[in-house]
């Protein structure tokens, strides 16, 4: 089994020195590999980024991060994409990575996705330049999403994303929002690509737990909804020891 | 006259969106009569305080119950096995 360890929504700040750490050390006893589902700042401030690195220097698991709208906010999402890579951190937009875990080779593709909502009340790519770049921003993201899980050849694989691509999760938040949280478009790529698994953050006041009218796991692992620093999924490997 | 509630909830939002001391999108804002509640999780206690600091200035006069919690992060107690 592959033990893949999951938390979006971190929101380190230049107050979060020292906070993290003590919950993220010990990680590699628990789990084979890491992911963040984005939100990994408060501001999108590069100074934060920084303190998360420190915050999970050598904690011993590879750790595979998308970033999610908050790191966006100060329009220095290549420096923080930059802070964390150089750190060791893989971050993903529209593409993938692999890691192998006891013989069995883990493929992850993560991509921040967007909103427009979902399947039966969907923004649609019509009208005001503003509305047709939402929808294309979004539709464009779920189809390099797609392509990036199709191109996997791996044992387990693995859709990492900050917006949800069900509604399923985002139970307990006002519906008025949901446009704001998701886009079926994702769950369409991840459906069309297969996978075993997708996780998201984002959603604050969802739930944990849904799945893809295909069929995929889906599990909202923002920390407000997990309450735990990282909840741990047990994944069909080839051979291994068990998920104990 | 006091302005409508309508407007005060999404004017308390903004606020908690931008002023970079508190940068949280997730915060619910409800008034009732005189009262401005609010609920939703932050990550310190710190940044709770944020919260009616930034809050308590747009209020004109209504009383702000802060029921924000502090989310917790505890260790990790379970696994989840998916087929």
């Amino acid at each position: 089994m592959i033990r893949v360890a999951a938390v979006g929504d971190v929101h380190a700040g230049l107050d979060s020195g020292g906070c993290l750490r003590p919950h993220f050390e010990h990680v590699s006893e628990r789990a084979d590999v890491l992911l963040l589902a984005g939100d990994l700042t408060r501001h999108g401030d590069p100074a934060e980024a920084a303190v998360l690195v420190d915050e999970l220097r050598d904690i011993g698991v590879p750790t595979i991060a998308v970033l999610g709208n908050h790191d966006h906010h100060s329009d220095a999402a290549d420096r923080i994409t930059g802070l964390l890579m150089d750190s060791g951190i893989c971050v993903l937009e529209g593409d993938s990575t692999v890691v192998q875990v006891n013989g069995t080779t883990v493929g992850v593709a993560g991509s921040k996705g967007f909103g427009g909502g979902f399947a039966g009340a969907c923004a649609t790519d019509f009208g005001e330049p503003e509305m047709k770049a939402f929808i294309r921003h979004s539709r464009g993201l779920a189809d390099r999403l797609g392509s990036a899980l199709g191109q996997l050849h791996t044992d387990v694989r693995i859709a990492l994303l900050h917006y949800s691509p069900v509604e399923d999760t985002l139970r307990g938040e006002r519906l008025e929002i949901y446009p704001f949280l998701g886009s079926y478009l994702l769950a369409e790529a991840i459906d069309r690509a297969g996978a075993d698994l997708a996780v998201h953050g984002h959603a604050h006041g969802g739930v944990e737990k849904g799945m893809t009218p295909g069929g995929v796991h889906v599990r909202n692992v923002a920390q407000p909804v997990i309450k735990h620093a990282y909840h741990v999924y047990c994944l069909g490997g080839l051979d291994g020891p068990a998920c104990d | 006259m006091s302005e409508p509630a309508a407007y005060l909830v999404e004017r308390v939002r903004e606020a908690l969106a931008h002023d970079s001391r508190v940068s949280e999108l997730g915060i619910s804002v409800t008034v009732t009569g005189d009262s401005v509640m609010l609920t939703g999780d932050v990550a310190t206690p710190e940044r709770k305080s944020a919260v009616a600091e930034v809050v308590e200035p747009l209020l004109e006069g209504r009383t702000l119950h802060n029921a924000v919690t502090v989310a917790t992060m505890t260790e990790v107690d379970a696994k989840e096995e998916l087929a």
